[in-house]
């Protein structure tokens, strides 16, 4: 067969062709996973921006810094049902986004509760504690719920009395793109600093004011022109804060600093 | 003896850099420290070994119709696997060369070693004229970035040389070595010595 005939042609490119991807293919599937595990976890990033540890608006941090300043965190898992902590402390993050669409690992929700329109909620929830004097943030945790759209993930940060917010941080929504993105902006993020959950019988009364009523260290103001958005927000601190929630948790370790 | 010199002749006689004038964009852009003109040049050395391996195997069976897309096509794919090496063992160091590990593909010096001398030579000669050249390019890259790090930061592999003004030291560090134009007049002035040495030899060699 010559060279230069058709079925040579197509044959040898044919060839090469295999064998490169076959090559390409080969070295991305061997190294893939080495490169995620040395991957700093983006949500490792989003808490320690939450908890005011870091501020990557303002600087860009490398992998390993990332790594070290997680070491002041503690992460333990909150059992929601027993509104108890689980004993040990984790080594790894625990990816609680897997178990909201898994039902055995869910309670179902009756409409009346669901506030955040979430339908299921894991029986376990990762929370995170930073232990340092330095910091105001004592405990970061988890809240999603139902946007106009899309469902909005973020973390809120609590100072030592489980009841101050110290930050709040919005990571994921898929709300109307560039109204969505106002619960993203950080001066408003920065209003939620210093509002409290909780009156002193307990009572969840934050909220999100959508009027023009009066602001107090327990409302916060709401965002003009995404007021939609700005409801689903409210609505999953009612709900995260509530008795399905962090709540009787929440007033629990309250008890516990009291006495 | 033909051998030595396939390996040789490349690394000053017929430097790709200096006398080939070839791969002068990655010679500028990759210069400004030492540490990334290393990995540079390792990654390079890889590729062109690589490459021109292949290519002399296949030289028999290519058509000449699709020859050069086909050499195209095994050189980009070793420098995805260069580059996904450089990924996951020196992360950092490849945000730093960010793009120019990708654009080996069209590094002048792998396809024109590929074109004018692996198509026609043995795999072991093509070997070592890809190790000889990438030698080349590499002690050229090398020599540029040790020049543009100690006199444009003051310092060598990140240690401490000249100790630069602003951290309180003597050194006033020159600005014009941080950018990638320096790297030209260093360039230029390797390639004036080593041609008019080369040339020097020449005429000695003639008198002989």
């Amino acid at each position: 067969m010559k060279n230069e005939s058709l079925s040579k042609t197509l044959l040898v490119a044919l060839a090469v062709i295999f064998l490169c991807s076959l090559m390409v293919s080969g070295a991305i599937t061997l190294l893939r996973p080495i490169q995620l595990e040395q991957r700093a976890p983006q949500n490792l990033l989003y808490i320690l921006q939450t908890a005011g540890l870091v501020d990557f608006s303002k600087t860009q941090l490398k992998q390993v810094e990332v790594f070290e300043q997680f070491k002041k965190v503690e992460i333990r898992i909150l059992d929601l049902n027993k509104s108890s902590l689980v004993n040990k402390t984790e080594k790894k993050d625990y990816y609680y986004r897997q178990s909201m669409s898994d039902p055995s690992a869910c309670t179902k929700l009756i409409k009346k509760d669901d506030l955040a329109q979430l339908e299921q909620r894991p029986h376990k929830i990762p929370t995170y504690w930073i232990h340092s004097a330095i910091s105001k943030t004592k405990l970061v945790v988890p809240i999603y719920g139902k946007g106009m759209w899309s469902m909005i993930h973020g973390y809120i940060a609590l100072e030592k009395d489980f009841n101050t917010i110290s930050g709040i941080y919005f990571y994921e929504q898929g709300d109307t793109p560039g109204i969505g993105e106002l619960i993203q902006d950080p001066k408003w993020l920065a209003s939620w600093q210093g509002k409290q959950l909780y009156n002193v019988e307990g009572i969840l009364t934050l909220s999100v004011n959508t009027n023009d009523s009066l602001s107090s260290t327990h409302q916060v103001d709401g965002i003009t022109g995404a007021t939609k958005t700005v409801i689903g927000v409210n609505n999953l601190i009612q709900f995260w804060f509530g008795n399905h929630g962090y709540r009787k948790f929440l007033l629990k370790q309250r008890q516990l600093l009291g006495g | 003896m033909r051998f030595r010199n396939h390996l040789l002749k490349p690394i000053i006689q017929n430097n790709p850099i200096s006398v080939q004038i070839l791969g002068l964009c990655s010679a500028l852009a990759v210069t400004q420290s030492l540490l990334p003109a290393l990995v540079m040049s390792i990654a390079v050395i890889c590729v062109l070994a690589f490459s021109n391996v292949v290519i002399s195997l296949l030289r028999h069976i290519m058509p000449s119709s699709i020859r050069l897309i086909l050499e195209m096509t095994i050189i980009a794919s070793a420098v995805i696997v260069v580059d996904e090496v450089i990924k996951t063992f020196a992360p950092e160091m490849s945000q730093i060369l960010s793009v120019f590990v990708a654009l080996i593909v069209t590094n002048c010096i792998i396809l024109g070693r590929a074109e004018s001398f692996a198509s026609i030579h043995g795999p072991l000669a093509s070997l070592l004229d890809g190790i000889g050249n990438g030698i080349g390019y590499s002690l050229l890259l090398i020599f540029v970035a040790t020049v543009r790090e100690i006199f444009g930061r003051g310092t060598l592999l990140g240690e401490v040389v000249l100790l630069p003004l602003s951290s309180g030291g003597w050194y006033l560090e020159n600005k014009f070595m941080a950018l990638p134009a320096s790297a030209f007049f260093i360039l230029g002035i390797c390639t004036w010595i080593i041609k008019s040495y080369l040339n020097k030899t020449k005429i000695n060699q003639r008198q002989d």
